[in-house]
């Protein structure tokens, strides 16, 4: 099977190893993975902000890289949303792109949707192995691709993994993009909450799989002291079949 | 058990006596002067321990109570259900003119007086007309968000009616001359205390902070003046095209006092509450309450079809609709006719995280939470409310608890959108997105962006000495402040540097050959 | 006041009219007067109803109405007048007043209310809520219940005061087993065909005591309606 990867800008910059990681784990599954190097950014920055022209122009360059893709699958369940939810709508009218931006969101997964509902992968019969104690944040983004418990359910198919439900799973972290720049006290309020509850669950791990979220809480347990690791669980399933080094 | 939602609550911690916004009148709070920027108010709120404690606590629990009895009650026809509530809204709202001229002849026939009002003060104005040709001297209201947007008490007060808020909350919060706060619980930001001082104080009661005495003290108060009342005002929640019904959901009673004590009744209701027929009403009643309180229905729902008739022996002798435009044609355009389809359950404030911080009464506006931030800006004003489209996170909270199936998190980017292309937005920002979009329009660019960015932030973290070494894709350094915008994010946490190479190096070293 | 054009013309009118307000609706929807609309949502009662004749009616209607803080007592017709005499006592009752229907009529109420030595309120001498306001209880039928969520539907007529479910802060309800429906569609169902004035000025739907959580989210009952709700269930009648 052919798969293309989407990194996503923020996890190509910030979080180079989740997208190894994908890469690593995919290879295992027996797929051929390929990344073009046209790929940039969905355009959901642009977008979020009502600069709709120019999430447009970004919008038909991401059709164009990815036209020959079967698969495309991404780690980001933020950009993902982006490209299924809102593609189609902003190419609507634009008769050379639109057919290829409904094609496009029709191929796009995030990465734990693709393992379970494309590949249905179980990850015992690979002998997927991990120690730790893990709580898990659940982004908000994929309420919108109706992506629910897939993430749980793979952690569960991992021998040794311990999860600890997060309270309060559902309340976002407060990142929101530039929200969390634009309204600071307001995002600040949230994203400590959303601490404080994975200090309830005293799991030394955080499964965040999302880029933003990731820079948002760890950076409040940074500045608060608080001392867990932050891992995508991408990292955690190449680590648990041994293709990455555990760190 | 109940599935009353505050039943068998724990009462809330002591020792937090700031009251929010004191030093603002309740007109001002609703109606601060424009342009309105939300900072003060939300960071205040964010600041605020007793706003934190019940409106979070409060809210939090409504919202676990309405994902648990909605999906008991509804089990896997949830789904289907809101489809069919948004659909039936929708359709009454495609056809708005049609079910408007139904409704009004059957209403009629019915024995009640249809007004029409397209301005706040027009429907004021017909309020007052009836007030004075009925010689009221003492007016009962119940809950309607309706008079809130007209603000239509003073105008009462001034031509000398006494007007009573029966609400109980809506009640305490005219004694205390503060303003709602809340869609369905006025006065969520309040507590007991601020309830036994209003009474001390307003009404020469006894200060006790026992709530279930408080009521009582209400309820005496009320009485007298539900005895004496000559004119009850009342919202609606729903209009029943097919048989000129009214509909008005309580729990405490006071609407159907208010609709059946005095000999004239005045209903305020905007011209989108409409379905065309009681079996649309109970589709829109089963999820109301459920979404709402959690109750299976509201206590009280009361269908008026109407004055009394002759054969009765109470109820109102005169019947007044007013149906209220106020903005409401504008948002019926297409582009936006599907906000209208809001019952104002309040599921999307409850939901809605932001609004758990600060509260109703940073939106500036009679609306609050995440329906408020649309309609708000379309009654009031793009320009005049810039931070309400803004202040979310896009979380998508509010569309999955929508009833009625309003994308909120879509409509809330398209106000944004229509705030760049109307230049409401700031210059900076245009040209900072623009150059940024620019510069991931191609990958040359793209890279260099992200190159420079991983330079400065790891140069910055390397002079702080936090620049950890190790593994080139994962050892990081932190940042504790960030120049100019980007400052706002290092107020309140630190800023993680990228690893000393990207995911694209990386790929091009180990795969690009292969 | 309003400043607008055709309501200026006729200077008594206030607001302005329905042919003003209608044409702006019509504006921004694209529509021309008259024209036909498409056809209403089907409401499927199958998708609807969330309870079916075929389950035990009383039973359910008992305990979703018992959720809501009312309470139920299931009594033979011949043990009604004692069930409601000992509702009365416990609740120190003295004033009471009756609905003039079938049912109360039928087991002689107001004289059987009278031989235990209580007050009965003729609130039929006067119009308005007046001659209600002293009571301590008032006793109804209802026009339906509804086992999906326990309610009553108390509606308005000649013998049927919108005050006595209201206004007291005792009502006793008595239900007979054939006027439980399924679910809210049925009764919606059931009075489809009227309109206009045949319909009664009021029909509550009644779902518990009167109650508020207004103050720090407590539950309060007996806000300024009643904070008790008796109802007698009669099998037979």
């Amino acid at each position: 099977m052919k798969v293309t990867l989407f990194v996503t800008c923020l996890t190509d910059t910030f979080y180079p190893r989740t997208g190894m990681a994908v890469v690593k784990v995919l290879d295992r599954l027996g797929c051929q993975v390929d990344f073009p190097q046209e790929q940039t950014c969905c355009g959901q920055p642009m977008f979020n902000n009502g600069f709709t022209e120019e999430a447009r122009a970004l919008a038909r360059r991401m059709v164009q890289v990815f036209e020959d893709s079967e698969y495309v699958v991404t780690p980001s369940g933020s950009c993902a949303a982006m490209i299924r939810d809102y593609y189609v709508d902003l190419l609507k009218d634009d008769h050379a792109y639109a057919a290829g931006a409904k094609a496009l969101a029709g191929k796009t997964y995030e990465f734990y949707e693709f393992l379970l509902k494309v590949m249905k992968v179980d990850l015992r019969q690979l002998g997927a192995r991990w120690p730790g104690k893990v709580t898990y944040h659940y982004s908000c983004h994929l309420r919108g691709i109706g992506v629910t418990d897939e993430a749980v359910r793979l952690m569960k198919q991992i021998e040794g993994l311990d999860y600890v439900p997060l309270p309060k799973a559902e309340q976002c972290c407060g990142f929101g993009g530039t929200f969390a720049i634009k309204y600071p006290q307001i995002s600040g309020s949230l994203v400590r909450d959303k601490v404080a509850c994975i200090k309830e669950t005293a799991a030394p791990y955080v499964v965040s799989n999302d880029a933003g979220c990731t820079m948002n809480i760890s950076g409040s347990c940074h500045r608060d002291g608080v001392k867990v690791k932050f891992i995508s669980l991408a990292e955690i399933i190449a680590e648990a079949l041994g293709l990455l080094e555990t760190a | 058990m109940s599935t009353f939602e505050a039943k068998n609550q724990a009462s809330a911690p002591a020792g937090t006596h700031a009251t929010v916004n004191l030093s603002i009148s309740g007109q001002e709070l609703l109606f601060p002067p424009l342009p309105y920027d939300i900072h003060a108010r939300a960071d205040a709120a964010t600041a605020n321990k007793q706003l934190q404690d019940f409106v979070h606590v409060a809210t939090y629990r409504k919202d676990v109570t309405r994902k648990q009895v909605t999906s008991e009650t509804f089990g896997p026809k949830h789904g289907a259900f809101r489809d069919l509530g948004a659909a039936i809204k929708q359709h009454t709202l495609d056809h708005l003119d049609h079910y408007l001229e139904m409704f009004v002849e059957r209403a009629t026939a019915a024995g009640a007086k249809v007004h029409f009002a397209q301005t706040a003060d027009q429907a004021n104005d017909i309020c007052l007309d009836v007030a004075r040709r009925c010689g009221a001297k003492l007016c009962v209201k119940s809950k309607s968000m309706v008079t809130e947007e007209t603000h239509l008490l003073p105008q009462l007060q001034a031509m000398g009616v006494e007007t009573v808020e029966t609400d109980l909350g809506e009640f305490i919060l005219q004694l205390d001359h503060d303003a709602p706060s809340h869609i369905v619980t006025p006065m969520i930001h309040k507590d007991r205390r601020a309830v036994a001082r209003a009474f001390e104080r307003e009404l020469g009661a006894v200060y006790t902070e026992d709530p279930q005495q408080l009521t009582g003290i209400a309820r005496a108060y009320l009485r007298e003046k539900y005895r004496r009342a000559d004119l009850g005002i009342s919202g609606g929640n729903f209009l029943v095209a097919e048989t000129g019904s009214l509909v008005i959901c309580t729990n405490e009673g006071n609407g159907r006092f208010c609709t059946s004590a005095p000999k004239v009744h005045v209903a305020f209701v905007g011209i989108e509450k409409l379905v065309p027929s009681y079996e649309h009403l109970g589709v829109m009643l089963k999820l109301l309450a459920r979404t709402s309180t959690g109750q299976p229905l509201t206590v009280y729902t009361h269908v008026i079809t109407g004055p009394r008739r002759p054969q009765e022996h109470d109820g109102p002798g005169q019947l007044h609709i007013i149906l209220v435009d106020n903005g409401r044609t504008e948002i019926l355009k297409k582009e936006t006719r599907e906000m209208l389809r809001c019952i104002r359950c309040g599921a999307c404030l409850n939901a809605c995280p932001v609004y758990r911080k600060i509260g109703g009464h940073a939106y500036g506006a009679v609306y609050s939470g995440p329906i408020g931030a649309l309609i708000t800006p379309l009654f009031r004003g793009l320009a005049n409310y810039p931070d309400l489209p803004n202040a979310s996170s896009l979380c998508g909270a509010c569309f999955e608890a929508c009833p009625v199936k309003i994308d909120i998190p879509r409509f809330l980017v398209q106000l944004r959108s229509e705030m760049v292309s109307r230049k409401i937005t700031k210059l900076s920002d245009r040209l900072f997105y623009r150059l940024w979009a620019w510069s991931l329009g191609r990958s040359w660019t793209y890279r260099i962006g992200g190159w420079m960015q991983k330079m400065f932030f790891r140069a910055k973290a390397r002079q702080r000495g936090t620049l950890a070494k190790g593994d080139p894709y994962r050892s990081r350094g932190w940042l504790d402040h960030l120049p100019g915008p980007a400052a706002g994010w290092t107020s309140q946490r630190d800023m993680p540097t990228p690893p000393a190479r990207s995911f694209r190096q990386w790929w091009n070293q180990e795969r690009s050959s292969s | 006041m309003s400043g607008h054009n055709e309501s200026s013309q006729r200077a008594t009118t206030l607001g302005v009219s329905q042919e003003t307000l209608l044409g702006k609706v019509r504006q921004a929807l694209g529509r021309l007067a008259g024209q036909a609309i498409a056809a209403a949502p089907k409401v499927d009662p199958n998708l609807v109803r969330l309870a079916t004749a075929d389950e035990d009616l009383v039973a359910l209607f008992t305990k979703r109405a018992t959720e809501t803080g009312m309470k139920v007592y299931r009594v033979q017709a011949a043990d009604l007048l004692r069930q409601i005499g000992s509702i009365l006592e416990e609740a120190k009752a003295k004033r009471v007043a009756c609905a003039v229907g079938t049912l109360p009529q039928a087991v002689g109420l107001n004289d059987a209310l009278r031989r235990r030595g209580l007050e009965v309120v003729d609130w039929q001498a006067q119009p308005g809520f007046e001659a209600q306001y002293e009571l301590d209880a008032g006793i109804t039928d209802v026009h339906a219940a509804l086992a999906e969520t326990g309610t009553l539907i108390c509606n308005s007529d000649a013998g049927h005061s919108r005050g006595l479910s209201l206004v007291p802060p005792v009502h006793i309800a008595i239900v007979r087993q054939s006027d439980i429906l399924p679910d809210m569609v049925d009764y919606w169902l059931r009075v489809r065909s009227v309109t206009g004035k045949d319909l009664p000025s009021s029909q509550a739907l009644i779902t518990g005591p009167s109650k508020t959580a207004d103050i720090e989210g407590i539950l309060i009952t007996g806000v300024h309606g009643p904070g008790q709700v008796h109802i007698l269930v009669v099998e037979k009648m």
